[in-house]
């Protein structure tokens, strides 16, 4: 049984997935708030997954949003309605669990949540279609294949199609996933130098 | 309905369309009546003193110029044609005018001189350019003609002015006003640029009208379609801050709403589309993105595809996938056809890869 929060101004979302869990045995919305501070206030330790809005309407910054909640003991799943990749991967990295896109039924959004909530979940389309994507100077650098392998999985390709057409194998594309999700954690972490920084602005020049 | 101009329709000052810069130019309209009522009546009430020839012109100017004031009006517009018609009417009466004394001579003048002020407030400059030197030269003659009392040249340089500065008020007067209308029109839509409003309006606005009405019932398999579609269109006013109806991105929107009104999901993902895209590559890539979606409908035997535009390495790239049936050949063959040479045609590549059983991926770049 998966104890749900929801932190989002969307209340028919919210009211819809209190309905929905109510008759569900796995999955229970055990409290919802609109921002960040009230849930924090109440308490999160009955609670295994909170599903965070990316934009609030208090126009909190939504990386800090994923730090508090995941530092309170949570489980953080990004929703969105809208999303650009390099706002996602901003606040991804700030320590969340995995990003569903609100485009998605609510069937399927459960189904994602209890897959990340059990870590079977290696990366969503909409994740990887985020990292592909991710323009920011401070992104992680992406091997050649690895870039190759999400561009391709996040264009809905299945895992075995995408590795088929890059000519690796399905276990190996699971491990390149794997990988790349590594390298976003580790620059969450703030381990990073402006000589980083510096080293892969040079790199994008040249590249181009 | 009043008749645009057709002849010069890129010289025309201002629409009959548009209230606002309408309403203003009716204001111009008002003092060139004034003008002319004063400057021809006063002509009229000389008639006793003057021959019949003049007091008749007089009153075939009055009766011309209301022709000439109500079509302004009317338009909210100087029609150029009407101007130039009343150009040539005023040279005609100064050449010929000047034959019939002094009062004929004054009678020319008032003609030339209302003219002028006309021609500076309904035409181009490059009309203007044109027009002027006809105006003054008339005068010229007419102030030349044999007679008591032949002009000196500062009477002609003199007169020159006045009819170049009275065109040259009028211009100015048109510019002026050109500019508090577009002043005006810029604050009263805060904001998106016309063309952008206008999508809003007749899309996520209309939509959510009917919804809020009752008239529809939003669980509808079409109105949640056209909502899929608005939303796209708003995803991308979020993301870009702007709409721009010809781009990729509006383009794709429709394209995936209509496959979604016909059963068929799509999972829709943009990221970082450039907005400068020469128009014929959009519509192509539109069009073959609308062709693989038909065919994963025909085709594939699901219900899902996928369908993603990006920017990779320089190039635009959309990818409609499935994990259907994958093509055979009697199906793959047209489609891919059309896809491929779409693309070619506009300088760039399309490709339909399937593997029975494996589901499809088409893929457009350019």
């Amino acid at each position: 049984m998966i104890r749900l929060a929801a932190v989002d101004d969307d209340r028919m979302l919210t009211g819809a997935l209190g309905t929905w869990s109510a008759e569900r045995a796995d999955m229970r919305l055990v409290a919802a708030a609109e921002t960040v501070e009230p849930l924090l206030r109440r308490g999160t330790g009955d609670i295994d997954v909170v599903l965070l809005d990316l934009l609030l309407a208090d126009r909190s910054d939504p990386a800090e949003n994923v730090r508090r909640l995941a530092a309170a003991g949570p489980q953080v799943v990004i929703v969105s309605v809208v999303a650009e990749p390099g706002e996602v991967m901003t606040a991804y990295t700030a320590g969340a669990s995995g990003y569903v896109a609100k485009s998605n039924d609510l069937s399927e959004l459960a189904g994602a949540v209890r897959r990340i909530a059990a870590g079977d979940e290696v990366c969503r389309p909409e994740l990887a279609f985020a990292m592909a994507h991710d323009q920011r100077p401070e992104r992680p650098r992406l091997a050649a294949r690895e870039r190759q392998l999400l561009v391709n999985y996040a264009s809905g390709m299945t895992l075995e199609a995408a590795a088929r057409r890059i000519g690796i194998r399905p276990s190996t594309a699971k491990c390149y996933l794997e990988r790349v999700k590594e390298k976003y954690r580790r620059v969450g972490r703030p381990t990073y130098t402006k000589l980083d920084l510096a080293d892969r602005a040079r790199e994008d020049g040249l590249a181009r | 309905m009043p008749q645009a101009p057709t002849k010069f329709p890129d010289m025309t000052i201002a629409a009959a369309d548009r209230p606002g810069p309408g309403r203003l130019m009716r204001l111009l309209v008002v003092a060139v009546a004034l003008h002319r009522a004063v400057s021809f009546g006063l002509g009229v009430a000389d008639g006793p003193e003057s021959p019949n020839s003049v007091t008749a012109t007089y009153v075939l100017l009055i009766a011309w110029s209301a022709a000439l004031v109500a079509l302004s009006w009317r338009d909210g517009a100087f029609h150029p044609a009407a101007v130039l018609l009343d150009i040539a009417l005023a040279i005609g009466v100064g050449l010929t005018a000047t034959g019939w004394g002094d009062s004929g001579e004054q009678l020319g003048h008032r003609a030339l001189q209302a003219a002028a002020v006309i021609a500076g407030l309904g035409l181009t400059v490059r009309l203007q350019a044109v027009v002027l030197p006809a105006l003054v030269a008339a005068g010229l003659a007419a102030l030349s003609m044999p007679g008591p009392d032949s002009a000196s040249w500062t009477e002609n340089a003199i007169y020159t002015s006045i009819l170049v500065g009275l065109c040259l008020t009028g211009t100015l007067k048109q510019r002026l006003l050109r500019s508090v209308v577009s002043t005006l029109e810029a604050r009263g839509r805060p904001g998106l640029p016309a063309e952008e409003r206008r999508l809003v309006h007749d899309t996520a606005m209309a939509t959510l009208s009917a919804i809020a009405s009752g008239a529809v019932d939003s669980a509808n398999d079409r109105v949640r379609a056209r909502a899929a579609r608005d939303a796209a269109y708003l995803r991308q006013m979020l993301l870009h801050g702007r709409l721009e109806p010809g781009s990729l991105a509006v383009g794709l929107a429709d394209v995936v709403a209509d496959a979604e009104a016909t059963g068929l999901r799509v999972r829709a993902n943009y990221a970082g589309l450039p907005s400068d895209m020469d128009p014929r590559v959009t519509t192509a890539m539109a069009m073959a993105s609308r062709e693989a979606l038909n065919n994963v409908r025909r085709h594939a035997g699901v219900d899902e595809a996928w369908l993603t535009a990006a920017v990779e390495e320089g190039e635009v790239v959309v990818r409609i996938v499935d994990h259907g049936n994958g093509l055979t050949d009697a199906s793959g063959t047209g489609i891919t056809e059309s896809i491929v040479a779409r693309m070619r045609e506009v300088g760039g590549t399309g490709s339909v890869e399937s593997d029975p059983g494996a589901g499809t991926v088409v893929e457009l770049r350019c």
